[in-house]
């Protein structure tokens, strides 16, 4: 962890030199370390305010603001769920709800195992096929919440 | 400038809003977001008006004012426009109540509704009656929603003082805002949509977060979506009265609440408050408190009544008259007490007078409104948060001299970082470069000032840029300085021209400074002591010698709201009322200011004037015959006001050595022991550690040990690090440690910051270290018989060498 933390000091850094220091880099910033990791860690987070000189707080609201920003270490499998207006309406919140249940962590998060993480987007552009999630690169659709169990225990024995 | 609101004409300066305007008029405008003390936020959408000749409906809290403006407040389209936003705020709220058949009947049906530990309507509320949505609902005249609720399943989340109850929040930003003016930025609105909400960074707990626990968002919150737990289910105020807190010299003003003879919490008068002044009262109503008189017999302190123990009082005290005899009193009793104790100690007694917390006698008091430079030493805002803000807003003229990077530290114009114990040498440093040369005129002499302080841990350029800023500087000292930092700070004072100002570190210092009351220091060769009266001191708390040369004395009184160590070690111990249950005056530095009794005092204890009073009169001397405190304070009026008159004359007038009494500058409570080992290096191996005060702690603890809270944010204080050494160490946030010293060992949380030097480490408060093995006999010798205090235990001293080793993984 202590590791962890100088580099991310040394790729802010980096990354502050090809920016104006000021609070227009915040943005930038948080997109190269998410480049760069996958995801915002906390040591980003708190590298990032020391060299812009703001509080942690500020930066972390925006990076929960923008949803293209992970706060979490990304799963090795990345589930995605479809919330579009086609998918919330045909059963979307409930195949989210029984994911959340099965994994036991809620969107954003990532399973203690590392295996899986949860997010919801705003439409996977299969709306024909909703409701629809996506793990990978492979899209499921049509599913109903006893689908979804079968799906996890595929993708660990795929693994 | 005149406008009209809803016809009405009113009058307003520039820069006032519509909505003040409307205020003025004596028109309400609903608006949640908006709030007296904070900027305009325009959030909520809920003050809407119309305005002629202008397009949409613009946000009146946001809109300035202007000439011949004619906004109408109540159109049938705004009335509608506010229903509809009301309802989709109520959505996320709990509104069950408005869609109650039985609205309102709810008293009748159930007795005692808020035990429910869940708020899923009105009457289940905290904030019940003093909500500023349910008023706003009432304002806009909203009678049912169409919107149903959507599920309220967030857990509440607790902090030290108060919780947040996510499912109450109506995202109005005023804490976010609140905590962002008074630089904290502890918390921020995370997330979108139905997600949204109020968080600190990665949700972790407010105390990691960098909160102050000032409770300004508990303050500001419309909802009881922010509540403090104190008296949250204590039922309503049904008094209030306004007083002084009774921490530190800032002296803010307080209103006490109370209901039942209880104080159920304290909120902001006029001034902001700090963690202190917010939270810290419930010291009063403690079970340890001491309710009657203790007089030891046959070794041991047992109960009695006011009559035998006064009278064991003066029996003992008539024989040891004279310069044998010393009465130790501090700045947190009021002026009464001060006087009196001081008649007794001088003319009854034939002793002396002490206080253990008096300011520099050449020292004046702080003036809000000084213009100049300001040099300020120590960290404000452990002893002495209010001023520590006033200090912030003067940013850019002041300069900063600590080995911390404390916040004044980084919003200072300049900051001079010297070594822990160093700093006295840089301020002579200072002072020989402006008496040599006047600054940058002569290298050669202002060059070697700067070899001195480059010793010190002070690079040159910021030496250099420090020396303009500090011709005629008021120089503030605050209670965490050691004596001779104040002495090199007085000396630096006489040099710029300037003043110094040092901050007592009790509400009342200042007055036992006015009153006369002579320094003690138990390092200080005083003359030889066989009895002692001490009255709200614990000189004896992390002291080893105070406690042996106290529990050596023939004779000792010890008169307190508890039973300290000190007091362990009495003959009789007497109980004072708190600064809640007593009438009286404290000199603050903008003069003389009431204490107001709220509640009457605990057990038998009696305010410590009466004590002083009694006793005066029992030993048949005269000039204690007092019926009420205002007639003591009628009593010492004017010897303040002269004192007053003195110090207002030296002020501005450049003559910061105007002392009077050079040979006594040891001044400060030596409850922190001089510093030793002050020339390591920290290259030398091992760390220095540097232990300023807590705010968490204030004083010896006395008071502030006794609210939970404050003892759970005290005792967890986290060892600073710098992130190198941890990473040498390979320790990071949240690792625990074993931190060691000559004197004993501490096991440690470590917290990683660039707030501390390089070789430094820094653990603020009077923590309890356990004896090195080999002094484990002698503490134990000392133990008191009060479990929970042991005399025993010795305050480390800053500067120090220490050693970090970690915790092994399965040592946890
Ligand atoms: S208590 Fe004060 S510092 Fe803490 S979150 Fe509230 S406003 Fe911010
Ligand atoms: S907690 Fe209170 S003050 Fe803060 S946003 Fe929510 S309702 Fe507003
Ligand atoms: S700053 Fe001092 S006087 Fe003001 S509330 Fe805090 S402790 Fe009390
Ligand atoms: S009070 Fe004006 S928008 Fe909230």
């Amino acid at each position: 962890m202590a590791q962890l933390h100088f580099d991310a000091v040394e790729m802010v850094q980096k990354a502050l030199e090809n920016l104006d220091n000021d609070r227009g880099a915040l943005i930038p910033l948080l997109q190269s370390v998410q480049a760069e990791l996958g995801y915002i860690s906390p040591q980003a987070v708190s590298a990032i305010a020391d060299a812009l000189g703001v509080a942690e707080s500020h930066v972390y609201g925006a990076a929960t603001f923008y949803s293209e920003f992970h706060l979490n270490i990304p799963g090795q499998n990345c589930i995605k769920v479809c919330m579009g207006t086609s998918c919330y309406l045909s059963g979307g919140p409930s195949i989210l709800e029984r994911l959340t249940r099965s994994l036991g962590i809620k969107p954003g998060q990532t399973s203690r195992d590392g295996k899986f993480s949860l997010e919801r987007v705003a439409c996977l552009g299969c709306c024909s096929r909703s409701p629809v999630i996506q793990v990978n690169d492979l899209v499921y659709g049509n599913l109903s919440p006893s689908d979804v169990d079968q799906i996890l225990t595929e993708i660990e024995e795929r693994a | 400038m005149l406008l009209t609101i809803d016809g009405l004409a009113v009058e307003v300066e520039a820069g006032t809003t519509v909505k003040e305007a409307a205020q003025k008029a004596g028109v309400e405008i609903p608006g949640l977001c908006d709030h007296p003390l904070l900027h305009p936020h325009g959030g909520c959408r809920l003050c809407l008006v119309e305005v002629e000749g202008m397009r949409g409906y613009p946000s009146s809290c946001t809109l300035p004012a202007s000439e011949g403006m004619a906004v109408k407040t109540n159109t049938p389209a705004l009335v509608e426009l506010r229903r509809t936003v009301l309802e989709m705020l109520l959505s996320e709220h709990p509104c069950i109540c408005i869609n109650c058949d039985r609205q309102g009947e709810c008293d009748q049906v159930r007795a005692s509704l808020r035990k429910v530990p869940r708020t899923i309507g009105c009457r289940y509320c905290p904030a019940d009656g003093r909500c500023q949505l349910q008023h706003t609902v009432e304002l806009v005249g909203l009678k049912r929603t169409e919107l149903l609720p959507v599920g309220l399943d967030r857990d509440l989340i607790r902090s030290p003082f108060f919780d947040r109850d996510p499912n109450l929040c109506i995202l109005c930003g005023r804490c976010v805002r609140v905590c962002q003016d008074r630089g904290p930025a502890a918390i921020t609105f995370a997330s979108r949509g139905f997600e949204a909400g109020i968080e600190t960074a990665f949700g972790r707990p407010l105390e990691e977060s960098g909160c102050t626990f000032c409770g300004a968002c508990v303050d500001v919150c419309p909802t009881a979506a922010l509540t403090e737990r104190s008296g949250r289910h204590g039922g309503r105020a049904q008094e209030t009265v306004v007083t002084v807190c009774p921490y530190c010299s800032a002296n803010c003003s307080l209103t006490l609440e109370v209901a039942g003879g209880r104080v159920l919490r304290a909120a902001p008068a006029e001034d902001d408050l700090c963690v202190l002044g917010r939270f810290g009262s419930q010291f009063v109503h403690h079970p340890d408190r001491l309710k009657r008189p203790l007089l030891r017999k046959n070794g041991r302190l047992v109960e009695t009544g006011w009559e035998e123990a006064l009278a064991a009082v003066c029996r003992n005290l008539e024989s040891r008259r004279g310069m044998e005899f010393a009465l130790i009193i501090s700045g947190v009793c009021s002026n009464e007490a001060l006087f009196l104790a001081r008649r007794l100690a001088r003319e009854v007694m034939g002793g002396r007078a002490y206080a253990p917390d008096l300011p520099a006698p050449s020292a004046i008091p702080w003036s809000a409104g000084f213009q100049g430079p300001v040099l300020v030493l120590g960290d404000p805002g452990s002893t002495n948060p209010r001023l520590e803000a006033r200090l912030l807003e003067m940013g850019t003229r002041v300069t900063a001299v600590t080995p911390a990077r404390t916040r004044l530290a980084r919003a200072a114009r300049c900051w001079l970082s010297p070594r822990p114990g160093e700093e006295a040498t840089v301020l002579e440093a200072l002072t020989r470069a402006l008496q040599d040369g006047q600054g940058a005129g002569s290298q050669t002499s202002s060059g070697q000032a700067w070899r001195v302080a480059e010793a010190c841990g002070v690079m040159e350029s910021q030496f250099r840029s420090a020396l303009p800023l500090l011709q005629g500087a008021c120089l503030v000292a605050g209670p965490d300085c050691p004596p001779e930092l104040v002495q090199a700070a007085e000396r630096l004072a006489r040099a710029a021209g300037g003043e110094l100002v040092a901050a007592g570190q009790n509400c009342n210092s200042l007055g036992a400074a006015a009153l006369g009351l002579e320094p003690w220091d138990w390092s200080a060769p005083s003359p030889e002591i066989r009895s002692a009266y001490l009255a709200g001191c614990n000189q004896a708390a992390g002291h080893p010698e105070a406690a042996e040369k106290l529990s050596g004395l023939d004779f000792l009184v010890v008169q307190d709201l508890f039973l300290t160590e000190t007091a362990a070690l009495a003959d009789v111990v007497l109980p004072a009322a708190s600064f809640a249950e007593i009438q009286g005056t404290v000199l603050s530095p903008e003069g003389l200011l009431p204490v107001r009794r709220a509640v009457a005092p605990r057990g038998q204890s009696r305010p410590d004037w009466q004590i002083f009073a009694r006793l005066g009169q029992m030993m048949r001397s005269s000039g204690f015959e007092f019926e009420s405190g205002e007639q003591v304070t009628g009593a010492l009026r004017e010897e303040l006001d002269e004192k007053w008159q003195c110090w207002a004359g030296r002020r501005g007038s450049g003559a910061a050595g105007g002392m009077e009494n050079s040979a006594a500058l040891s001044l400060r409570a030596s409850s922190q022991p001089t510093r030793d080992g002050r020339s390591g290096s920290p290259e030398g191996g091992g760390l220095t550690l540097e232990c300023g005060p807590s705010i968490y702690g204030f004083g010896g603890g006395t008071r502030a040990s006794r609210v939970p809270d404050l003892k759970y944010l005290h005792d967890h204080l986290s060892l600073q690090v710098h992130p190198l050494d941890a990473r040498a160490l390979g320790l990071c946030t949240g690792d625990g440690a074993i931190l060691q010293s000559s004197e004993g060992w501490l096991e440690v949380r470590v917290r990683t910051t660039r707030n501390v030097n390089r070789g430094t480490v820094c653990l603020p408060g009077n923590r309890r270290w356990n004896p090195a093995p080999d002094a484990a006999d002698g503490a134990d010798a000392r133990q008191g018989d009060h479990d929970d205090h042991l005399p025993g235990w010795r305050a480390v001293a800053s500067g120090c060498r220490v050693r970090l080793t970690p915790l092994s993984e399965d040592g946890r």
